[in-house]
């Protein structure tokens, strides 16, 4: 009797686990794998998921791989290891949460925006597109309080943070509300421009990213950035709630740990391109201090550590979006950040030294910021990276493909095949030198740095150009519009900056290659080489920054001139016309 | 989109050179007969070379010399694991060669890169101006089975029943994986997404292993069960099989530019494990 007892017992217990698993889980989910999964929770909610629903999965089933004619009773909800993607029925786009090791926690909502106004739709039928372990893929249908209905495919791979948004029939733009309190459109060669509460006049700012932005929050835990595909699509950041600047508040009231300034962004779709967002989580993942003076000029150690090895940014904050932008120095690291800043390569103004963050600003840095607000943040990966660690660069290759560091030259228009940038010529030429084969290779060095000449004087011609540009740009704004002006006057000064130098960097240039072909002749002559190399990649270090702020200025002189228009209607056509004008400066190559 | 294929390592060798030489002798290659081996190519000598390691990192050694101007990639393990395969610049004409592991000198086949065997070891499918051929080792017969008006062919893979050839092609809105029969005619898509190339079959033939912009995956012959095997921060890339189809070795990057390091993870996905580190390792083969 109690045998039989005991066999029912646990007939019984194996019924219901199996039961369990099938109702609750699936009977193939392996929760913590990078595998995607695909969901169907069985019934709507009402409102978004809390961490205790998302964790039991109570009344959840999976859908079965390459299952693709499946409909959905309840919501839908895919996921991996990282990233959870939940499609509410009635919900107003894909809200996107991170797994954390404590709980998930909402970091992001991708809702389709219509044509016809800014309210976004409700969901009203989901298919899926693709359903495996590798790769989950749905189109969502909204329709629209105005009764429009639109379209959106949502993407998701193992193991990335990154959901890929495909605008269909009827979108728009692509809101992505996250909250954050800094807005980082960062610039791989040249300053980066953030933006926080204090930039916000009004209540949509016009980024000047070219593919992306990141938006920082939760005081150091979390980031979201977001990628789009065209340099034509528009990203616009949007105010958080009411609360603007109030006059006479001080830097240190509005910067108030954790507020957000930011409810999110929206980008511009565009036929056939897709906007990513990828979330990051874990602790010190940004780091944002005010420098006391006297810490600003000695050396000051951050109230912070990087938790993991990268190629961290560090932002000197000015007013109005401007920074002064630089990499750590590591010297731990087997190679520093590219494309350091000038001053970086002077004199480190931020380094590791001992697993501490150690800040040195020069007074002149100091004064030209105003304050010594200094925002830290990974942006590339180093050798040393742990590889399941991922940085803003890491999606953009993820997303855009590979190359980003070719972005300034590949932009402005000035990228070939062979790529004769100083620092990879002279890369080339010290290794004919240091294996002694200088006199072999005479023609193909002098043909090389040729090249090489030849590209610095494009370069030099092109920030020329946009030095025109500012003063063209001084001249029809005058007096009327001092925002677009200074902007204008910034451009020219930066280009100034660069090609005004005595010799030009050209000639500069030309010089110094003059001086490596003298070299081939003679003996022992490889660290008069790498002396020269060093001199040249300089030039060429100087021309990628003077680029790239030239460029990033004509981009935020486009935007100020769109949101003037809006501002203030006396000024449309001035504004209209610098847009234009501005537009052309980019468009051009 | 990627630029620089399998191939076009020959290329970016001759342009920008190698580091200076480091004294590297190579191995007694008659020891390196072994099942569980890993040829691969290294400029962790100067130029690049043919190296052999084995799966535990053991064994580290030089499978190839040459001149300092000449540079050996893309090796490719025969069928019986005795010869290897490889791409060289040797005498300055970029082609395919043969190294018997007995110690036999290399011998030079034909123009071309990014060579693989057939099965049975009597013919290699390989890449000449960007397009698929064919050769009989035996004959010296050649017959191109790519289509004529496919601009952009590579990485050619026979599987492991000799029937079929998987290859890449490139157009200009990215790149795909196709399956063509060994005997040449119309190729099918296996898939389209991502920068899909480089593909590589399993020992068993039921998965194909290739890479994306960025990770390596694999897939079905016939499209489906589509799984990324790596998610990695930087770049992964030249995913090979081991012998027992349990393993994937393949190639890391900091970023596009290198520099790489070989790595080895379970081919349903797992936790790497770091194989070989100093300066790039490329194009391993696993037999």
């Amino acid at each position: 009797m109690k045998s039989t007892t005991l066999a029912i017992a646990l007939l019984w217990i194996a019924f219901t686990q199996v039961c369990l698993r099938g109702k609750a889980a699936g009977a193939d989910y392996e929760p913590g794998t990078p595998a995607t999964w695909l969901f169907d929770t069985g019934s709507s909610s009402p409102g978004p998921l809390n961490a205790a629903g998302l964790a039991s999965k109570s009344g959840w089933r999976v859908v079965p791989e390459d299952g693709l004619a499946h409909q959905f009773r309840g919501d839908a909800v895919f996921l991996n290891d990282r990233v959870i993607v939940v499609l509410r029925r009635r919900g107003a786009g894909a809200e996107v949460y991170c797994q954390t090791a404590a709980a998930p926690k909402m970091r992001a909502a991708l809702l389709p925006l219509a044509a016809s106004g800014d309210e976004p739709g409700v969901l009203v039928n989901a298919t899926v597109l693709e359903n495996n372990l590798g790769a989950v893929m749905l189109t969502a249908t909204f329709r629209t309080p105005g009764g429009d209905t639109c379209e959106l495919r949502y993407r998701l791979t193992a193991g990335q943070v990154i959901v890929e948004a495909q605008p269909g029939k009827g979108v728009d733009r692509l809101l992505v509300r996250c909250p954050a309190r800094y807005v980082v459109v960062p610039d791989f060669f040249g300053d980066d421009m953030v933006f926080g509460s204090e930039d916000l006049s009004r209540p949509r700012l016009q980024l000047p990213a070219e593919n992306f932005c990141l938006g920082l929050s939760d005081q150091g835990s979390a980031e979201v950035m977001c990628v789009w595909q065209s340099s034509r699509q528009q990203a616009v950041a949007v105010r958080s709630g009411p609360g603007l600047r109030e006059e006479g508040q001080a830097d240190e009231e509005r910067e108030t740990p954790g507020a957000a300034a930011f409810a999110g962004w929206e980008i511009q779709a565009d036929k056939d391109k897709s906007i990513w967002v990828a979330c990051f989580d874990g602790t010190g993942l940004w780091h944002q201090q005010v420098l006391a003076t006297k810490d600003a000029l000695g050396a000051a150690a951050l109230d912070w550590k990087p938790p993991f090895a990268a190629k961290w940014r560090a932002d000197l904050l000015r007013t109005g979006g401007a920074a002064t932008s630089w990499f750590f120095h590591d010297p731990d690291a087997s190679k520093d950040g590219p494309a350091a800043s000038e001053t970086a390569v002077a004199g480190y103004p931020c380094c590791f030294e001992g697993g501490r963050a150690i800040v040195r600003l020069a007074p002149e840095l100091q004064a030209a910021a105003g304050r010594s607000s200094l925002l830290v943040y990974a942006l590339d990966r180093s050798r040393e990276t742990p590889l399941a660690t991922f940085c803003p660069i890491d999606i953009l290759r993820n997303t855009l493909g590979v190359g980003p560091c070719q972005y300034i030259l590949q932009t402005e228009g000035l990228a070939t095949e062979t790529n004769p940038t100083p620092d990879n010529v002279m890369t080339w030429v010290e290794k004919q030198f240091a294996r002694n084969r200088q006199k072999k290779s005479a023609d193909e060095i002098r043909e090389l740095l040729d090249q090489m000449v030849a590209h610095v004087g494009h370069a030099q011609a092109r920030i020329e150009q946009y030095g025109s540009f500012g003063r063209e740009v001084c001249n029809l704004c005058g007096e009327k519009a001092p925002v677009l002006r200074s902007i204008g006057e910034s451009i020219e000064r930066d280009a100034a900056a660069f090609s005004n130098r005595t010799p030009p960097p050209a000639k500069l240039a030309s010089q110094l290659a003059e001086q490596v072909v003298v070299l081939i002749g003679r003996k022992n002559s490889m660290s008069a080489c790498e002396k020269l190399g060093a001199e040249i990649r300089q030039i060429g270090a100087s021309e990628d920054r003077a680029l790239a702020r030239c460029r990033m200025a004509a981009r935020w002189l486009r935007q100020s001139a769109a949101m003037l228009a809006e501002d203030d209607s006396s000024q449309a056509a001035l504004a209209g016309e610098v847009q234009v004008r501005a537009e052309r400066m980019l468009g051009t190559k | 989109m990627k630029n620089f294929r399998v191939g076009s390592v020959v290329a970016l060798m001759l342009y920008f050179g190698v580091p200076a030489a480091l004294a590297a002798e190579p191995a007694d290659s008659s020891s390196a007969v072994a099942p569980g081996l890993i040829v691969f190519s290294s400029d962790r000598s100067g130029p690049w070379r043919i190296w052999s390691v084995r799966p535990d990192g053991s064994g580290l050694r030089a499978l190839t010399e040459a001149t300092p101007d000449e540079n050996d990639v893309d090796p490719v393990f025969s069928p019986d694991g005795k010869s290897i395969l490889f791409s060289s610049t040797r005498g300055g004409e970029v082609g395919l060669w043969k190294l018997s592991l007995g110690g036999n000198k290399p011998e030079r086949i034909c123009d071309g890169d990014q060579a693989e065997w057939s099965a049975d070891g009597r013919r290699i499918a390989f890449r000449r101006q960007e397009r698929i051929y064919v050769r009989d080792l035996v004959g010296g017969g050649e017959r191109c089975i790519s289509p004529a008006d496919w601009p952009h062919c590579s990485g050619p893979a026979w599987s492991p029943d000799g029937k079929r050839i998987a290859f890449a092609c490139r157009w200009d809105a990215g790149n795909a994986i196709f399956l063509v029969d060994s005997e040449g005619g119309q190729p099918t898509k296996v898939y389209d997404k991502q920068g899909a190339c480089e593909p590589h079959w399993s020992p068993d033939g039921t998965r194909i292993v290739y890479e994306t912009e960025t990770h390596i995956a694999t897939i079905a012959p016939d499209g489906t069960k589509n799984r990324l095997v790596t998610y990695f921060g930087g770049v992964q890339r030249y995913g090979r099989f081991s012998p027992d189809g349990k393993s994937i070795v393949y190639c890391q990057g900091a970023s596009e530019r290198g520099p790489w390091e070989l790595y080895i993870i379970p081919a349903q996905g797992g936790t790497p494990a770091l194989l070989t580190e100093g300066n790039s390792d490329m194009n391993p083969d696993w037999h």
